[in-house]
């Protein structure tokens, strides 16, 4: 690719000396960029004028790579190729690089295996002018040597960065001189002369490596996806607390760690929390079998619906399918104590303290959230799965009532994306709850009644949208939906005050 | 069928005939040059002298490019060698260079003989002897080199 033709590829209208003065400002002026983001470019110049985070394909965020590279290249005065490796080495931010280079160039050179190319000496002459790799002879222009002086037979530069590439995938931008003992990194100087076919993959690697080492980019986790979330600088991430939607594939994730959306739960307790469930997972499994008993009359239970509120069909007892309790102590409209979030340690003794009894109670701690984290999932995925056959409820309940209009019978998407919403939400409260810090009393305190009432909605909502078509009563699921809403962000908001007290 | 693998193979095979290491040999079966059966002599004055330990050597098409997979057929007992056979080296895997070759794999391996990592331990009975009972680890080894005759017979 030449570089007239890249400029005439990308729409962005960013010319050289907009660039250069907005840089030269961040530049000499690294104590600013460090109160906001030390370890990352600080901003993504070129998205500077979009607000928010963007969805972008791939190779849109080339531009920004090589404004960097290009930025390198003069500062340091150093080859693209060296300026590339250097900054992969360092998160691909300038100030990061500059600050080390300027301490040690040459420590650094060597270390990123970019010193002969930095200060390139001639191939020596040897004797021996046979390929070390096949020995075949080496005739004057069969040959190839990195600027460490290494030659080899262009056949076997080919085969080695051929291998590289697709035996190491992403990683072989890290690939080194073939000669053993040597630390000169392969650059996409060599991959061009030895195998022109592979370069194009190599630099996909290269821009693989840029998102991925720049905290104010990810790859869409979609299976499939080619896009990339995009934010032009942390507050604005901040602002959208973290989450990306992709427009491509349909897929929500937190910018942050790639999960799925998380909040009230932070990224480092969600990556502790699914750590915990991969090793507990066959305890789990066993106690989470797929069906459960009516606790009344036993007979198995299969849940297929998103409703914690189980009629057993055999003997129409009503239990929830949590705690399976009556459930009368659980219902909205009893006007009973809703209390199946609250994990209860008072029943088990703790005045036991062998270590048998600490386990067994740290156990039972941790199966009371994540059965409820793992209801709430299943629940979500129900929820979704009646998203997609909303619409064709949608058509029956308009036809089956004279007159009504489409936007009479919108509600009930609403509601289900509602639930979906909730669902999500409600999941991770329990990695939010079984974090919390257990002396905060208070705050916990606080935090399980906005849950309660959360939960308490949520399943009411869930009952009365997976109601028949001929009991649907609108006003209810539309005033449910909203109540619902409410109490979604005001838990959400609980936390968000309930951390600044903290802090 | 020649492939550069297999040219390299049979080049490798030759220098070895012609400037044999001392210590190692190591030859291709009749039937397959992919595949290769290698000797390694134990040191002199070692606990490993006069032990004779059989590996298997594989290679793939892209040899040199890849490392090939080397396992000893002779039971060992050694911190970096797994009970299989296989061998924990680093020029093996992540440290391996195109332009290493059989000898240098077989040397290589025969130094390691002596000269364990205890900081990557594939047996982990055998390191923990190397680092805190060197007599008894000693004895082990002078078993195992002792086991290595009756292998051969």
């Amino acid at each position: 690719m030449s570089s007239s033709a890249e400029e005439d590829e990308y729409e962005y209208d960013y010319s050289d000396e907009e660039v250069g003065d907005d840089d030269s400002g961040m530049d000499w002026n690294p104590s600013a960029i460090a109160s906001e983001n030390p370890n990352a470019a600080p901003t993504m110049m070129y998205v500077h004028q979009k607000k928010g985070i963007r969805i972008l394909p791939a190779n849109e965020l080339l531009p920004e790579m090589k404004r960097r590279l290009k930025d390198v290249t003069e500062i340091l005065d150093i080859s693209p190729a060296a300026a590339a490796v250097l900054l992969r080495a360092h998160n691909w931010s300038k100030e990061q690089l500059c600050e080390v280079f300027y301490a040690d160039s040459e420590k650094i050179l060597k270390k990123c295996g970019v010193n002969h190319r930095c200060n390139p000496k001639l191939p020596p002459k040897s004797s021996d002018d046979n390929c070390p790799i096949c020995y075949d002879e080496m005739k004057v222009g069969t040959k190839m040597a990195m600027p460490c002086g290494h030659e080899f037979c262009l056949d076997c530069w080919h085969d080695f960065c051929v291998n590289a590439i697709k035996q190491e995938g992403p990683s072989c931008v890290y690939s080194t001189c073939p000669d053993a003992s040597c630390t000169e990194c392969l650059t996409e100087v060599e991959v061009e002369t030895a195998c022109p076919d592979y370069l194009q993959k190599f630099q996909t690697f290269q821009l693989r490596n840029f998102v991925q080492s720049n905290t104010l980019t990810r790859w869409c986790p979609g299976i499939g996806c080619e896009r990339i979330a995009c934010a032009p600088n942390a507050s604005a991430m901040e602002q959208e607390g973290n989450v990306a939607h992709c427009d491509g594939c349909c897929t929500s994730f937190c910018l942050i760690c790639g999960e799925e959306p998380h909040a009230p739960s932070g990224c480092k307790d969600l990556a502790l929390w699914n750590e915990k469930c991969r090793n507990e997972s066959e305890t789990a499994n066993w106690i989470l079998a797929n069906t459960k008993s009516c606790p009344k009359c036993a007979s198995r239970i299969e849940k297929n619906q998103g409703c914690n509120h189980i009629t057993c069909q055999r003997c129409k007892h009503d239990f929830c399918w949590i705690c399976l309790q009556e459930w009368s102590t659980h219902g909205a409209n009893t006007g009973g104590y809703y209390k199946c979030n609250k994990y209860d340690s008072g029943n088990s003794d703790t005045a036991d303290q062998s270590d048998a009894a600490k386990a067994k109670r740290e156990l039972d701690r941790y199966l009371h959230y994540y059965k409820r984290f793992h209801a709430h999932s299943e629940a979500q995925t129900f929820a979704k799965k009646q998203l997609n056959e909303t619409e064709n409820r949608m058509v029956r309940l308009q036809e089956s009532s004279e007159n009504a209009k489409w936007s009479d019978v919108e509600f009930l998407k609403t509601a289900n994306e509602q639930l979906v919403e909730c669902r999500r939400v409600l999941k991770y409260t329990y990695v939010y709850a079984y974090y919390l810090n257990s002396s905060a009393k208070m705050q916990k305190e606080r935090f399980e009644n906005h849950q309660e009432m959360l939960e308490k909605f949520t399943e009411n909502l869930s009952e009365l949208s997976e109601k028949p078509l001929d009991q649907m009563d609108r006003t209810e699921v539309v005033n449910t939906t909203r109540v619902v809403d409410r109490f979604m962000k005001n838990i959400l908001q609980c936390v968000d005050e309930g951390m600044d007290i903290h802090l | 069928m020649s492939t550069s693998a297999r040219r390299r193979l049979l080049r490798d095979f030759k220098r070895l005939q012609n400037d044999p290491p001392s210590g190692v040999t190591g030859a291709p079966m009749d039937t397959n040059i992919m595949l290769w059966q290698a000797v390694i002599f134990g040191p002199d004055d070692t606990p490993w002298e006069g032990g004779t330990f059989k590996l298997v050597l594989e290679f793939t098409e892209d040899y040199p490019n890849k490392a090939p997979q080397v396992r000893f057929l002779t039971k060992m007992f050694h911190p970096n060698i797994y009970n299989d056979g296989q061998i924990c080296l680093d020029i093996l895997q992540n440290q391996w260079s195109p332009i290493y070759d059989i000898s240098a794999i077989l040397t290589s391996i025969q130094s390691l003989l002596c000269d364990p990592n205890p900081a990557s331990p594939a047996n982990s009975e055998a390191s923990r002897l190397y680092n805190e009972n060197r007599r008894e680890y000693n004895r082990r080894v002078r078993e195992i080199v002792e086991q290595s005759w009756q292998d051969d017979a």
